[in-house]
C-alpha cells in the first residue's frame, strides 16, 4: 500500500507539441487523498500526468513518489518503476485479454492461485464478481472504467493517476461509479492526482483541487476554498454563474446585500468588485434585519431549482438560485441577504 | 555529465532502427550513391532522348495504376463488407486471388490473347473475314494496357487495406451516418471513405511502389518507363552503363521519396485510433434484382480477368506443351521457392516489428525517417537492387574473409556471397516495405494508451511488446508474412544474381523459359508459382473473412470463455456520443 | 483481426513443414558438395573435382551438356544462372577471392565487355583454336564462341516475293512503310545488329538507315522475336527481323506456332556483299579461376562434337564446329554466307549503336 509522502511534484515545466502544459507547477498530494487538476480540455493536464506517471520525459522540475525522486535533473525513472497506477480517459484495457487477465497483468509476481483470489476480492469490491472471463468489448462503459480502476489499483501503486475518468459514462452512470472510485480510493490510501475538465466533477470528487491555466496552477485548495473563496473572477467563473457588484470599500468596509463586509487589506475609496455565487443570496418573502428588496424580472426553472432574476433598487441586477420551497412571482417584491462570508471581494486593479 | 548519459541513450535507443536500416537500405545507399558520378555523356543522352519519354509513361502509368485500383479495390471492399449479394460469401476471399499471380505472367497471358495474332483476334477475322486495318481492336501492348494488366494484378492490396479498415470502422461511426439521414452513397464517401482513408493511401503506396517497380510486364508491353529505362541500360556491355543505370533509378528514388512523404503528410492529418470501445455488426444493405446483379457482376469481373482468364490459359497452354522437364526438378524448384519465401517473410517480419515498434516507442523524426528508409528499396526495380545489393555484400564477405583469416590462419574464401543468406537478404531489402506497412497499419490501431497502461502497470517495454503489442497484432503480423511471402514467391531479380550455384526457384525457371520466348513451357511454372501464392492467399482471405471488429485475438489461449452471459445486451447499445465526437 | 483457430493450425502447419523443409536443400548441398554452398569451388578442398559456372545462357539443352561433361570427367558443374551484366557484377565485386571458373554469355557485344572489364585470363588450348574459326573467337584466346545465331529478314510467304528484299539496307527503303516487325531497341541482337550496320555504313549512313526502319515499322516495338514472326504469320506487317532459332523452335512448337511458322520463309541477307549478320554465344575462363584445368576441359567438351550437336539439335543455334551436322530446319533454310566481321567490332561500337538508336526514336 501508499506510504511516505504521496506524490510531490516540484516546479515542473513541461512544453508539448508547441503546448506548454505544465509551467513551474507544485503541487502536493498525500496518501489517501484525492487531489483534483481543473481546467479546460485541452490545456495540457493529460501531460502533465503523463510526466508523472514517466510517459513523457520530464524537462524542467522534479518529481516525487512515495517519498523517492522519481523525475528530476538527475534522474528519470521508467514508469513501470515508478509505482503509478494510470486509468486512462479510454480506459486502455487491453482487448486480447479477458478482464481476470486485464486486472492480474500488473500484479507482482505469485502463484497463480493466489493472483486468482486477489482479482475476486478485487472484482467484488467493484461489484462484477465473476467477470473474469469476459473480454473488454463486451462491457458497458461503466464496467470498462470500474475494470479499469480495479486493474491499476491491483498493483499497490502509492500514486494513482486518472485521466478524465467519468467523462465516457452517461450522467447517472457517472455518479453512481465516481462514488464506487471514490470510495475505493479512500479505502486504499493511495495518492490520487484525477485531472478533470468538468468543475461539479472536480467538486464532488476532490479532497483538493488546483485549477490550472495555461500550464499554471491558479489557485489550489479544498473543493469549498477554491468554490467559495475563488481568487478572481475567472476562476469563480468557472465554477459557474456569479453575480458581480461594484462597490467602493467605506470606512474598512464594503457594503453587500443585507449586511456589510470588513475588508482590512485594503483602503477607503478602493473601487472593488463582489462576487456573489447565485446560491448564496437568500431570497425571503418577508423582512428580516439587513435585507435588502428586489424585485423579480424572470424565473426559469432547471428540475428542482429556481433560477431568479431580480432587479435592485440601483437598477443592477443580480441572479438567485433557490430550491423551489416558494412559489415565487415575477413582478413580486422580495427581501435578500447574502451571507458576509459567502461574497467574494476582489480589488479591481483598473483602479489603482 | 547526465547530459552526456541521456545522449547516449538516446543514440542506444536509435540503434536497432539504424542498423536494421543501414543494413537493409544499404543497396538503396548505393545506388543513391550513384548521382555523382560521370557517365561519360550518358546521362546527357539519356537526358535528350528517352527521358522525357520515361517520364510521361511512369506518370501515365502510376496515375492510371493508381486510379484503377482504388476504384476496382475500394469499390468491391465496399459491396462485400456492407452489401449482401449472391455470391458475396465466394467473392469476399476470391478478390484476392489474382495476387497469386505475378504481373509479368498476367502479361504473358493477355498479350497471348490479345495480340494480332492471338486467339481472340484471329477467330474474329476469320469469323468476319477481316484483314488488318479491318477493324479496331485495343490495343494491349500499350499504356493502357499496361494499366490494366498492373491494376488487376495489384488491386487487392487496396482491396486489403479497405476491407480491413471498413470492418474496422465501428458500426456507430457508420449508423450516425444513417441517423444524420445519409444514404448509402453518401454515407459511403462522407463517413466510410474518409476514416478509411489512412488505410486505402497505405495501400495505395504499395502499389505505386511496385507499379514503379515493375519491369516484366512492362517491357513486354512495349511501355518504356524508368523502371524499364534502368533495365535497359543497366544491361548494356559498355562502360558506364551501372552507374547511368544507377542515376535512373536515383532519379526514380527522388519520385519515391515524393511519394513516400505526401503518404506520410497524409497519414499523419488523418490519424486516428478506434475510439469507440464496443462494436455489432456492421450493417448491411441487402441488395435486390438488377441491383443484385450488377454487384455481382462488378466484384467478379476483377476475379475472372486477374486470375481466371490467365490460369485458364496456362492450363490450357500446359495441356497443350508443358515443361519437359522432370517432376523430380520442379519439386525441388517448388521446394526452393517455398523454402526462400518462408524464411525471408518471417525474417521481413520480425524486422518489420522491430523498426515499427521501435518508431513507435520513441517517436522521433530520426526513427520515423529511418523507417521510412528501410522501406524504400521497394520501388527500386529488383535487377537494379540486386547491384546494390552486391557491393555492401562482397564489401562485408571480404572483410569476414580476411578477419577469420587473421584469427585462424586460413582463408574461408566467401562465405556470404553466394549463400541462400544472400538472397534472404535481398529480399528485405525489396519486401521490408509490405510488412512494414502492414505492422505499421496494426500499430496504429492499437491505442497508445495501451502503452501507457501496460508501462504503468509495471510491464518493461519488452514485456509490453511480448504480451501487449505481440498478440494484438497477431492478425497484422499474419497478413505482412502471407504477402511478403506471395512477393517472394513471384520475385526474380534479386534471386537470379545472388543465388548460390545449381539453385533454381519457379520463378528463375519461368523466366528463363520467358526469356526464351518458350510461354506454353513456362505455363508449367506459372502454375506452380500461382498454386503456391495461391496457399497463402487463400490463408489470408480466411483470416480477413473471419476477422470480427474489435475482436482482434479475442480468444486467449487457455482462457476459457465461461462467463459471456451478461455481454449482450451492452453490445447491443453502440457509444453514439463518441460516434459523434469521431466525426 | 482474430485469429481463427483453423487457420492458425494450417499455419503453424505450414510453418512446420517449410522449416523442415528449409534443412534440407542447405544439407544437401552441404552433402552432396560443400563447396556449392557458399560459392567455393576448389577441388582441393575436399576431393571431388569441379567447375565453377557463371552463365547467361539459359537453356535447358546446357544442363543435358553439363551433365554430359560431369559424366565424361567427373567433374561437377557449379552452375550460376543470371543476367549477364548482372554475373560480370558479380565477378568483379567477388574479386580475387571469386570462386567463379568460367563465364558463359550470349552475344558478342558483351564478351567484349567481359574483356574490356579485365576478367578473362587468356588460354592455349590446341583443341579450342583448332576447331572454332579465328573470327569466332579472341586472337589470344580470351574467349571463345560456342554457338551461331543469324539474324535474318523473315518475310510473309503469301504477301513478299521473295526476292523482293534481299538486303538489310532494303528494311529502310520506303516501299516496306508499315510492314516491317521487329522489336525493341533494348535487345541486345538488334544493338549488335545495329553495329554491324556501323561497321558497314558509317555512322552517317547508319543513322539513315535506322530512321528509315522506324518509319517503315508496322507497330511500335513490342514482344519478342517469336511474337514478330507471328505477327507477320496473323498479317500485321510482311517483314519480320528475327534470329533463325526462333523460327525453327516454332516450327517443332505448339500448333498454332507451326502453322504460323509455316507461313513464313526467311532470307538470308546480303549474300551479294558481306553476309548474314551472326552473332555468337561464347565463353571464357575467368582471371584467377580456382579450377583453371577443369574450366579449360569444360570449354574443350563444349566444343565436341556432341556437345555441339546438342546445340544445334535442341536449340537449333548454327554450331562454331565446322562439320556437325544442323538441326533439320537449319537444314531446311540452306547455306548462307556469313559476315564474318569479328565480334568484338560490334561489342565495340554498342554504345555508339545504343545512342544511335535512342536518337532515331527506335523504342
Amino acid at each position: 500500500m501508499s506510504q511516505g509522502s504521496g506524490l510531490i511534484v516540484d516546479d515542473v515545466s513541461h512544453v508539448y507539441d508547441r503546448t506548454v502544459a505544465a509551467q513551474n507547477v507544485s503541487l502536493e498530494v498525500r496518501p489517501g487523498e484525492v487531489h483534483c487538476l481543473l481546467g479546460p480540455s485541452g490545456s495540457g493536464k493529460s501531460t502533465l500526468l503523463r510526466v508523472v506517471a514517466g510517459l513523457e520525459t520530464l524537462q524542467s522540475g522534479r518529481v516525487e513518489i512515495a517519498g523517492r525522486e522519481v523525475a528530476g535533473p538527475d534522474t528519470h525513472l521508467r514508469p513501470e518503476q515508478r509505482s503509478v497506477g494510470f486509468v486512462f480517459q479510454d480506459y486502455a484495457l487491453f482487448p486480447h485479454l479477458n478482464v481476470h487477465d486485464n486486472i492480474a497483468f500488473g500484479m507482482p509476481k505469485t502463484s497463480r492461485e493466489r493472483k486468482r483470489e486477489q482479482v475476486g476480492e478485487l472484482l467484488a469490491k467493484i461489484d462484477m464478481a465473476g467477470f473474469e472471463a469476459t473480454m473488454p468489448h463486451t462491457l458497458s462503459g461503466g464496467q470498462q472504467q470500474r475494470v479499469a480502476l480495479a486493474r491499476a489499483l491491483a498493483s499497490h501503486p502509492a500514486v494513482m493517476l486518472l485521466d478524465e475518468p467519468f467523462s465516457g459514462l452517461d450522467t447517472q452512470l457517472r455518479r453512481e461509479v465516481r462514488h464506487k472510485t471514490l470510495e475505493l480510493l479512500h479505502a486504499t490510501q493511495v495518492a490520487t492526482l484525477m485531472v478533470t475538465h468538468d468543475p461539479q466533477e472536480a467538486l464532488a470528487t476532490a479532497d483538493s483541487i488546483s485549477i490550472i491555466r495555461g500550464g499554471r496552477i491558479v489557485q489550489t485548495g479544498s473543493p469549498e476554498e477554491v468554490y467559495l473563496r475563488s481568487a478572481n473572477r475567472q476562476i469563480a467563473e468557472v465554477f459557474g454563474r456569479v453575480n458581480r457588484l461594484s462597490r467602493t470599500v467605506r470606512k474598512g468596509l464594503v457594503a453587500v446585500p443585507g449586511s456589510s463586509v470588513a475588508v482590512q487589506a485594503l483602503a477607503d475609496g478602493t473601487a472593488v468588485e463582489v462576487l456573489l455565487r447565485p446560491e448564496s443570496i437568500e431570497l425571503e418573502r418577508h423582512a428580516t434585519a439587513g435585507a435588502i428588496t428586489a424585485k423579480i424580472a424572470d424565473i426559469s426553472r432547471e428540475g428542482a431549482t429556481l433560477t431568479v432574476t431580480l432587479i435592485l433598487e440601483d437598477g443592477s441586477r443580480l441572479e438567485a438560485r433557490d430550491l423551489a420551497r416558494q412559489d415565487w412571482k415575477v413582478g413580486e417584491t422580495v427581501h435578500l441577504k447574502v451571507a458576509p462570508e459567502a461574497a467574494m471581494i476582489q480589488s479591481l486593479p483598473s483602479a489603482e | 555529465m547526465v547530459g552526456a548519459r541521456r545522449r547516449l541513450a538516446s543514440w542506444v535507443r536509435l540503434a536497432p532502427s539504424g542498423l536494421i536500416t543501414l543494413f537493409v537500405a544499404s543497396p538503396v545507399l548505393v545506388i543513391a550513391a550513384s548521382l555523382g558520378a560521370d557517365t561519360g555523356g550518358l546521362w546527357a543522352h539519356l537526358a535528350s532522348t528517352v527521358l522525357p519519354e520515361y517520364l510521361r509513361n511512369t506518370a501515365l502509368l502510376a496515375t492510371g495504376v493508381a486510379v484503377t485500383t482504388v476504384i476496382i479495390g475500394v469499390g468491391t471492399a465496399w459491396l462485400v463488407t456492407l452489401c449482401r449479394f449472391p455470391g458475396r460469401s465466394l467473392l469476399r476471399w476470391a478478390l484476392l486471388l489474382p495476387l497469386a499471380i505475378p504481373t509479368y505472367l498476367n502479361a504473358y497471358a493477355y498479350t497471348d490473347l490479345l495480340q494480332f495474332s492471338g486467339p481472340v483476334q484471329t477467330w474474329l477475322r476469320t469469323t468476319f473475314d477481316w484483314s488488318r486495318g479491318d477493324y479496331w481492336f485495343p490495343q494491349i501492348h500499350s499504356v493502357s494496357g499496361a494499366i490494366l494488366v498492373l491494376a488487376l494484378g495489384l488491386y487487392p492490396y487496396v482491396y486489403l487495406a479497405a476491407r480491413t479498415a471498413f470492418l474496422e470502422q465501428s458500426v456507430c461511426a457508420l449508423e450516425v451516418g444513417r441517423t444524420l439521414g445519409l444514404g448509402p452513397w453518401h454515407n459511403f464517401f462522407r463517413v466510410a471513405l474518409p476514416l478509411a482513408r489512412p488505410s486505402i493511401i497505405a495501400g495505395l503506396t504499395l502499389v505505386l511502389m511496385e507499379t514503379l517497380a515493375e519491369f516484366g510486364a512492362v517491357q513486354y508491353f512495349g511501355v518504356n518507363t524508368f523502371a524499364t529505362g534502368i533495365y535497359r541500360i543497366h544491361n548494356q556491355p559498355f562502360p558506364h552503363a551501372l552507374t547511368a543505370a544507377a542515376q535512373l533509378a536515383a532519379c526514380l528514388l527522388v519520385l519515391v521519396a515524393l511519394l513516400i512523404g505526401i503518404e506520410s503528410l497524409a497519414r499523419r492529418s488523418a490519424r486516428f485510433h478506434n475510439t469507440s470501445t464496443r462494436y455489432r455488426d456492421l450493417p448491411s444493405w441487402q441488395l435486390r434484382g438488377p441491383r443484385a446483379t450488377l454487384a455481382t457482376a462488378l466484384c467478379a469481373l476483377p476475379v475472372i480477368w486477374g486470375f481466371g482468364i490467365p490460369v485458364l490459359l496456362f492450363m490450357t497452354r500446359n495441356l497443350q506443351r508443358g515443361d519437359t522437364l522432370a517432376r523430380a526438378k520442379f519439386l525441388e524448384f517448388g521446394r526452393n521457392s517455398l523454402v526462400l519465401a518462408a524464411v525471408a517473410s518471417v525474417l521481413a517480419v520480425v524486422l518489420a516489428i522491430l523498426l515499427a515498434i521501435s518508431e513507435r516507442l520513441h517517436s522521433t523524426p530520426l526513427h520515423r525517417f529511418l523507417t521510412r528508409l528501410s522501406g524504400i528499396g521497394y520501388a527500386i526495380p529488383g535487377s537494379v537492387i540486386a547491384i546494390g545489393i552486391l557491393v555492401p555484400l562482397y564489401w562485408a564477405d571480404h572483410r569476414l574473409s580476411a578477419m577469420i583469416e587473421r584469427l585462424f590462419g586460413f582463408s574461408p574464401g566467401l562465405l556470404l556471397g553466394g549463400s541462400l543468406l544472400a538472397i534472404i537478404y535481398g529480399y528485405q531489402t525489396r519486401f521490408l516495405a509490405v510488412s512494414l506497412n502492414f505492422v505499421q497499419a496494426g500499430l496504429t490501431r492499437i491505442k497508445p494508451s495501451l502503452d501507457g497502461a501496460a508501462r504503468t502497470l509495471g510491464a518493461t517495454p519488452v514485456r509490453m511488446i511480448r504480451s501487449v503489442h505481440l498478440p494484438m497484432l497477431r492478425g497484422s503480423l499474419t497478413a505482412a508474412g502471407l504477402l511478403v511471402f506471395v512477393d517472394v514467391i513471384k520475385e526474380l531479380p534479386a534471386t537470379l544474381i545472388l543465388c548460390p550455384p545449381n539453385f533454381q526457384t519457379l520463378a528463375m525457371r519461368v523466366y528463363n523459359l520467358a526469356k526464351d520466348e518458350r510461354l506454353a513451357e513456362a505455363s508449367t511454372g506459372a502454375l506452380a508459382i500461382i498454386v503456391i501464392g495461391l496457399l497463402p492467399v487463400l490463408l489470408l482471405s480466411r483470416m480477413l473473412d473471419h476477422s470480427r471488429p474489435g475482436a482482434e485475438g479475442s480468444r486467449p489461449a487457455g482462457a476459457a470463455e465461461r462467463k459471456q452471459a451478461p455481454t449482450h445486451e451492452s453490445r447491443l447499445r453502440p457509444d453514439r456520443r463518441r460516434c459523434v465526437a469521431r466525426l | 483481426m482474430r485469429q481463427n483457430p483453423k487457420v492458425s493450425t494450417l499455419l503453424s502447419l505450414l510453418c512446420l513443414s517449410l522449416l523442415i523443409g528449409c534443412g534440407a536443400p542447405s544439407e544437401n548441398a552441404a552433402s552432396s558438395d560443400p563447396s556449392a554452398a557458399n560459392g567455393q569451388g576448389d577441388a582441393s578442398s575436399d576431393g571431388s573435382p569441379v567447375v565453377n559456372v557463371y552463365s547467361s545462357r539459359h537453356y535447358d539443352v546446357d544442363d543435358e551438356v553439363y551433365e554430359s561433361f560431369t559424366r565424361e570427367t567427373g567433374i561437377k558443374v557449379n552452375l550460376i544462372e543470371s543476367d549477364s551484366a548482372a554475373l560480370l557484377e558479380r565477378i568483379k565485386r567477388e574479386g580475387d577471392q571469386s570462386p567463379a571458373d568460367v563465364f558463359v554469355t550470349v552475344d558478342a557485344g558483351r564478351l567484349y565487355q567481359a574483356q574490356q572489364e579485365g576478367i578473362f585470363d587468356p588460354v592455349t588450348s590446341e583443341i579450342l583454336t583448332e576447331r572454332i574459326p579465328a573470327n569466332l573467337r579472341h586472337p589470344e584466346g580470351l574467349w571463345f564462341g560456342l554457338t551461331k545465331r543469324a539474324r535474318v529478314i523473315m518475310i510473309a510467304k503469301d504477301r513478299v516475293e521473295s526476292g523482293a528484299i534481299t538486303r538489310y539496307e532494303d528494311l529502310a527503303n520506303p516501299k516496306w512503310q508499315g510492314k516491317v516487325l521487329i522489336r525493341s531497341s533494348s535487345n541486345i541482337y538488334n544493338q549488335s545488329l545495329m553495329g554491324s550496320i556501323i561497321a558497314a555504313a558509317e555512322e552517317k549512313g547508319a543513322e539513315a538507315w535506322c530512321r528509315g526502319l522506324v518509319a517503315n515499322m508496322a507497330r511500335p516495338p513490342q514482344g519478342g522475336d517469336r511474337d514478330q514472326i507471328r505477327a507477320v504469320a496473323a498479317g500485321e506487317g510482311d517483314i519480320a527481323v528475327a534470329n533463325t532459332y526462333y523460327l525453327a523452335a516454332m516450327m517443332v512448337g505448339s500448333p498454332e506456332d507451326q502453322a504460323a511458322a509455316a507461313k513464313v520463309q526467311p532470307i538470308f541477307p546480303n549474300q551479294d556483299n558481306r553476309g548474314a549478320h551472326v552473332n555468337i554465344s561464347g565463353a571464357g575462363v575467368v582471371k584467377g579461376a580456382p579450377n583453371r584445368a577443369n574450366a579449360i576441359r569444360f570449354l574443350e567438351h563444349l566444343t565436341s562434337e556432341q556437345a555441339q550437336e546438342k546445340f544445334a539439335g535442341a536449340n537449333k543455334e548454327y554450331p562454331v564446329v565446322a562439320g556437325v551436322a544442323l538441326a533439320p530446319e537449319l537444314e531446311g533454310f540452306g547455306e548462307f554466307r556469313e559476315d564474318d566481321l569479328n565480334a568484338s567490332v560490334f561489342g565495340a561500337s554498342n554504345q555508339q549503336a545504343l545512342m544511335l538508336m535512342d536518337r532515331c526514336g527506335w523504342r
